[in-house]
């Protein structure tokens, strides 16, 4: 053999190992190229490699066989039987790769499940927890809603016997005080040697019960007075009418005296209006030179404008 | 002739004994009753494990295949034989395989499905106030 001819022949070795190598000698029978084409595709294909090298492995020997058949000029029925062989084997490899694929996901996705039930009853368990807790709350602020309405009920009852206990020591306070219940509310009457005649100084035998009245308003400071003077018929009414004004400022004056403030006392003159007595005897005249204190309600108002 | 120096029942068994030889030898070229009988197994075995000759056409094949196989080995054309019963085997191992493949398929779809409906469960037991 010639030197030329020994070089062609490496080479053709060297081309075919490499062509071998990356599978792909070139052909011209069609059931090998067929078979070369499935092989390419399933080897280049993740899954296949990933799950089923062994499977892939045997294919590659079977697409070699086939392939050395073919260069060995075999005849073409020998060639497509092993061709076809390979072509099987590469769908063999598929099959198994896709099986084990489904495999894998199913053992995962089982894992999934199982931690996907946990979850579920976990998170179910923390929902009926926190709805008891929620109706536990709303008991309990039920519960508390009641009390503080009972504690306010019982706080106004309360404020409303201290109120009737009140008015009820006021009412005995002021009955020695001779008062009398009247359309506009309890009324004293300072009357009997309170003044002269057209004189506005309280006399010496009033002050025991100025200082009477004085001890009841300390006791009472949630009650206004209303001090309203009048006289009798001697004199002009219109000079009447300043007497009267003065009588009641007098009381008034002896009230603050005794410790009363004097924002809870008013003042008003009636002059010889509303005469409690006839004007026509001496006796009469003295009651209705007189002064009379009205008490208002609690809330410091007058029943009405008397 | 020097041909008649050997008697012809001794050819027969030399015959024999190349063949079993071969056969032994997976590269042989004349498929043995054993071969087929192991083509006959995988092709059973396949149909066993599942594979339907609705379901993979590979099955049908393979049964037609071996049928062909020893009817090509009756009429003694043994490279046929040979290439039927290779064939038929490796088309049992495609429908085996392939049948394999739905079957596990079908299991990761289902448990997929189950998957999703969880989920659906968790979103409500999570919005659930």
């Amino acid at each position: 053999m010639k030197k030329q001819q020994w070089t062609t022949l490496a080479a053709s070795i060297a081309a075919a190992i490499a062509l071998g190598a990356c599978s792909s000698v070139p052909s011209q029978n069609a059931v090998l190229s067929d078979a070369h084409r499935s092989f390419d595709q399933a080897s280049s294909n993740g899954q296949v490699t990933q799950f089923a090298q062994a499977e892939l492995g045997r294919a590659r020997d079977a697409l070699s066989r086939a392939d050395k058949a073919w260069s060995d000029k075999q005849d073409d029925a020998e060639v497509n039987h092993l061709a076809y062989l390979a072509q099987q084997r590469t769908q063999v490899a598929m099959n198994v790769a896709t099986q084990r694929a489904a495999d894998a996901r199913v053992q995962t996705a089982s894992a999934e499940r199982e931690r996907l039930r946990a979850d579920i009853r976990t998170r179910q368990a923390e929902v009926a927890q926190r709805n008891a807790q929620t109706a536990q709350a709303q008991a309990q602020s039920a519960q508390a809603q009641a009390q503080f309405a009972q504690t306010q009920a019982q706080n106004a009852q309360a404020m409303a016997a201290a109120e009737a206990e009140r008015a009820n020591r006021l009412q005995r306070e002021l009955s020695e005080l001779a008062a009398k219940p009247t359309d506009h509310g309890l009324v004293v009457m300072l009357q009997d040697v309170l003044f002269d005649t057209g004189r506005a100084t309280l006399k010496e035998g009033a002050q025991a019960r100025l200082d009477q009245l004085a001890v009841v308003l300390r006791n009472h400071p949630e009650r206004r007075v209303l001090v309203e003077g009048f006289t009798d018929s001697v004199g002009s009414s219109d000079s009447n009418l300043e007497l009267s004004r003065a009588r009641a400022e007098s009381v008034r004056n002896a009230l603050t005296a005794r410790g009363v403030p004097a924002d809870r006392i008013d003042t008003r003159g009636f002059g010889e209006a509303r005469p409690v007595a006839s004007n026509s005897t001496q006796a009469g005249r003295q009651q209705n030179r007189r002064v009379e204190v009205v008490f208002s309600d609690e809330r410091g108002q007058f029943a009405a404008a008397p | 002739m020097a041909r008649d120096l050997i008697p012809r029942g001794c050819a027969f068994a030399l015959t024999l004994a190349g063949a079993a030889m071969l056969g032994a030898c997976s590269t042989g070229k004349v498929p043995t009753a054993e071969q087929l009988g192991a083509t006959r197994a995988s092709v059973e075995s396949a149909q066993i494990a599942g594979a339907s000759d609705d379901a993979t056409p590979e099955m049908a094949k393979a049964r037609e295949k071996l049928a062909q196989a020893d009817a090509a080995a009756r009429a003694k054309d043994n490279v046929r034989a040979r290439h039927l019963a290779e064939e038929a085997e490796v088309d049992a191992l495609v429908a085996r395989s392939k049948a394999a493949a739905d079957k596990s398929q079908k299991a990761a779809a289902e448990i997929d499905a189950s998957l999703a409906t969880l989920r659906d469960e968790m979103t409500r037991a999570t919005s659930k106030q």
